[in-house]
């Protein structure tokens, strides 16, 4: 359950971003596929853990980002689920992660 | 966490097996004391109106940022540090106990214990008269660079030491959190399934070093090395293996071997 340090790691950076403003609305963050993050475990933690911040009813928002990679050996662009692809155009296993491994506070929403 | 007061149940602590027996005297004594509760607070004053503000960081900058101090303190003592992962059982303890023990009049070592819970595993270490440091994570389920950093101003590392650092048992979160360590050491038995890095992609594409351990037990049990192997290949095409049984001593050589190889080659 790393998701719940990743919660707490989320809503720190937003209580740091808030220059100034009282109450947090909602926060954004980018999630990709190879990121090693469960995001129903990551929603269930930033629940619980909310309601023991100044701001009960923040919102967590996840923008969720598709895994790409690229073969080294033949240039073709892969989907990739798991941190490892089998290239359908040469067969081997040297595809290189583009995309998807992101685990980012976006934006956060303040009044 | 300590049997008597219960702290700890919700935050990290850090000690050494000498500082746990004192805590136990203080409280069989009749002492008390007393926990920090941090917790965010609002801000005083507040600008009006609602807004939305660009953030663009990375969720774990602050651990990055931390492993990366704990990466210079490193190489400005010239202290060559692993981080050894693996789900619990699989021999972790009783490898850095044969690990220190063949290699401990040539070199110096030092130790930080990550578990939930309990100074057994410093314990151990203490036993073969290497300086540990007990990392009780509570509630946490790996260590970070945080506390690597809290560890190290107890351990206080000699330069030119080596530094193990026996991660919590578990496969899955640690391998998201940079210690600041040179190299990330997977470690796992024979009698576990050999399709480990297939179910665990994210801890052995995290790690360079695979200790194969137990390998006495490969009579027993149905474990195909090379086909472990070809999984671990996939997720890590630059995986350095080490076939080994800590208990009989087979196959330690080439890994005590790699561990000199790398300390002078850092020199």
């Amino acid at each position: 359950m790393h998701e719940m340090s990743v919660a707490t790691n989320i809503l720190d950076l937003a209580e740091k971003s808030m220059e100034g403003y009282r109450e947090l609305r909602s926060v954004t963050v980018q999630i990709g596929e190879l990121a090693g993050i469960e995001t129903e475990s990551l929603r269930f933690s930033f629940e619980a853990l909310r309601k023991s911040t100044p701001y009960p009813d923040v919102q967590l928002v996840i923008e969720e980002v598709r895994g790409r990679g690229v073969c080294e050996s033949c240039g073709r662009e892969v989907h990739m689920d798991e941190p490892f692809a089998l290239c359908p155009e040469c067969g081997t296993y040297s595809v290189r992660i583009t995309r998807g491994q992101e685990l980012k506070l976006l934006s956060i929403e303040v009044d | 966490m300590c049997d008597t007061c219960g702290c700890g149940s919700e935050e990290t602590i850090i000690r050494t097996p000498g500082e746990a027996r004192e805590h136990e005297r203080m409280h069989a004594a009749g002492v008390g004391h007393h926990h920090a509760h941090p917790h965010p607070h609002a801000p005083e004053e507040a600008p009006a109106g609602g807004e939305t503000i660009a953030v663009n960081r990375d969720v774990l900058q602050e651990n990055n940022r931390l492993a990366e101090r704990n990466r210079g303190y490193f190489q400005a003592r010239d202290i060559f540090a692993l981080n050894l992962v693996s789900s619990p059982g699989s021999g972790k303890t009783t490898l850095l106990e044969r690990t220190i023990g063949a290699l401990k009049d040539s070199l110096e070592f030092r130790v930080i214990e990550g578990d939930q819970q309990s100074m057994q595993d410093a314990n151990r270490i203490e036993a073969t008269g290497v300086p540990v440091v007990q990392v009780n994570t509570g509630k946490g389920c790996h260590l970070d660079a945080r506390m690597i950093n809290h560890a190290l101003g107890k351990l206080d590392p000699p330069a030119g030491s080596v530094l193990l650092i026996e991660n919590v048992g578990n496969l899955v979160c640690p391998s998201l959190f940079d210690l600041g360590e040179r190299h990330k050491v997977v470690i796992i038995s024979v009698t576990e399934g050999d399709d480990k890095p297939a179910k665990y992609p994210t801890m052995f594409a995290a790690s360079d070093i695979c200790i194969l351990n137990k390998i006495d037990l490969l009579p027993y049990v149905d474990f195909d090395l090379d086909q472990c192997k070809e999984y671990a290949r996939k997720v890590q095409p630059n995986m350095t293996f080490f076939e080994l049984s800590s208990k009989t001593g087979e196959g330690m050589d080439a890994w005590h071997e790699w561990i000199r190889q790398q300390i002078a080659a850092g020199r």
